[in-house]
């Protein structure tokens, strides 16, 4: 799990404080782009860390794109906070035994997560990709874009399943699991023997 | 005028039983979750009826067998029993229960249902973890020697892969090793250099483990492994996942025999650039004997007919055989025209193991 409960904080992507101004977004942007871009072209396998160096220039383009605007960096923090709220809300209500007001609020913080991960991790990754300064500091083109489009679209399912994993089961009970059992079975499994 | 027959009485709580038992056994994930859905045939406000023979597909042939008498006294279980039933009559979608989604992933992965465990352990959010447990103890059998034992693990562990990039939702990865082989033979193998199977088995075995497990969490654990146990480990993936190798094996030798013959041939056409070819004074190849090296790709891949593109005979190979890409090459016999060709290292270790030298 990373440190930004899944929820990525393009403030820590761009180490910015806590007051940042728009100086320190373009400053702190074009310094991380460089060393970036620095490390993909000393590392000699570059190629095979392809999907991950894409990754880390998608999202340095996100940070400074979203951030660097004023409105469109409230809204991206106000949106971040509401659906970590809406997470808190049904996590309060699970086990209190309303089973129906859980699953309405479960279903709402759902969908409030799948969008703001649709809009934040993807859509304007992408968008910040077309951006003219972006593309001038990170060389992003029509070919980081087609190769971007599978890696991100895991990135955000990986994001989704990382922030589900921690939270209360809903699709089955909560399962009491002995390792030590899971152990045998697995060597079992390698013995390749299959009962009747 | 008589009364109809009286239909006998269903109990229907054992028929739940009954299908929850062989949903288990059989490692169907699919059925499983039918059982509780909002249209199951055993839901009080369904339409649906499970007694009707639309749905004998639910019950088991037989129920004389250890693993659905397990299954069945799972379900039967007191606990689990009342809270299968106290889901059933819950309006709003039902949680299942953990230990029969777990006897179900088990059982899926007795049976080589990879894609079935994969969502059952998914469900239960055990997925990595039991993937990573199997790739530990298959290392450690690789360590020891037991080769078999060790591709198994792999093996399964490719088998409990998710895809998270699939579209609209993640779904277990499934082999696709008709995709990317045609990306081994992206460049022309003008030179011996350029050819794939013609390298030394280390460089082969480790394109050849990239190719079979293709991630790095993967392929990346055998590289510390000593080159003779990578030859083996690998000559004993790939047959692993073809359980027809042998016969692919034989066609694989007859076509060498066929290539062979015309290797001086091939040798002449690919020191010319495609272009300069059309324009020889002397063409290297006879017209007369296209048909013949036409049939070399057809036999390899079992295509129907001999007038395919290079892609297609690699991609037909492929999904029949994935290993059987790593031990061809693509050939020119004119500037617009290639075949596939069986080509292997004569003191290839690999290919000896995996009976394809002659």
């Amino acid at each position: 799990m990373t440190g930004d409960m899944g929820y990525t904080d393009y403030r820590e992507v761009l180490a910015l404080p806590e007051n940042y101004k728009p100086a320190d977004v373009i400053r702190n942007y074009k310094k991380r782009m460089k060393q970036l871009l620095i490390e993909i072209s000393e590392n000699r396998q570059a190629d095979d860390r392809r999907d991950h160096y894409l990754l880390l220039m998608a999202q340095l383009n996100a940070a400074f794109y979203i951030l660097r605007d004023r409105q469109r960096g409230e809204t991206y923090l106000l949106e971040r906070n509401e659906v970590m709220r809406m997470e808190e809300e049904w996590r309060t209500a699970t086990g209190k035994g309303d089973a129906g007001e859980e699953d309405v609020l479960r279903r709402k913080y759902d969908q409030a997560l799948r969008n703001f991960l649709a809009k934040y991790m993807e859509e304007f990754v992408l968008e910040a990709g077309r951006d003219p300064e972006c593309v001038e500091n990170s060389g992003w083109d029509s070919v980081h874009e087609r190769l971007a489009g599978r890696i991100l679209r895991q990135y955000r399912q990986q994001r989704y399943h990382e922030i589900h994993e921690r939270l209360p089961y809903f699709e089955v009970s909560a399962p009491d699991i002995d390792w030590e059992t899971r152990s045998s079975f697995v060597e079992e499994l390698l013995e390749g023997s299959i009962p009747e | 005028m008589s009364n109809p027959p009286e239909t006998p009485a269903q109990d229907y709580e054992a028929l739940l039983d009954e299908c929850l038992a062989y949903a288990v056994a059989e490692g169907d994930i699919v059925n499983f979750r039918l059982l509780f859905m909002p249209a199951s045939p055993f839901r009080k406000d369904s339409p649906e009826d499970a007694s009707t023979p639309k749905y004998d597909y639910l019950f088991p042939e037989t129920t004389d067998t250890p693993r659905y008498r397990e299954a069945l006294s799972l379900i039967q279980q007191e606990d689990i029993s009342r809270f299968i039933r106290e889901q059933l009559d819950r309006k709003g979608p039902p949680k299942l229960p953990w230990q029969t989604v777990l006897a179900l992933g088990d059982n899926a992965a007795r049976l080589g249902k990879y894609t079935a465990a994969a969502q059952a352990y998914e469900l239960l959010r055990v997925r990595r973890r039991i993937q990573d447990i199997v790739l530990d103890k298959a290392d450690e059998r690789l360590n020891r020697g037991e080769i078999a034992a060790a591709v198994r693990g792999y093996t399964i562990a490719l088998g409990l892969q998710y895809d998270y990039a699939a579209f609209p939702e993640p779904l277990p990865a499934v082999p696709d090793y008709q995709e990317r082989a045609p990306a081994l033979h992206s460049v022309y193998p003008a030179s011996t250099e350029q050819t794939l199977s013609l390298q030394e088995d280390a460089v082969l075995c480790k394109a050849a483990l990239n190719y079979l497990l293709p991630y790095a969490e993967f392929s990346g654990r055998l590289e510390q492994a000593a080159p003779e146990t990578r030859i083996q480990f690998t000559a004993a993936l790939i047959r692993g996942l073809d359980h027809d190798w042998a016969a692919f094996a034989e066609v694989f030798r007859k076509a060498a025999q066929l290539t062979a013959n015309y290797q001086p041939v091939f040798d002449k056409l690919n020191a010319f650039r495609p272009d300069i070819i059309e324009v020889l004074a002397e063409p290297p190849l006879d017209p007369a004997i296209l048909p013949e090296l036409r049939t070399i790709p057809q036999m390899l891949s079992r295509a129907s007919a001999a007038n395919h593109e290079w892609w297609h005979y690699i991609k037909t190979m492929a999904y029949h055989h994935p290993g059987a890409a790593l031990f061809v090459s693509r050939q020119r016999l004119s500037a617009t025209e290639e075949i596939v060709v069986p080509r292997i290292r004569p003191d290839s270790a690999l290919a000896k193991a995996l009976e394809l030298a002659g």
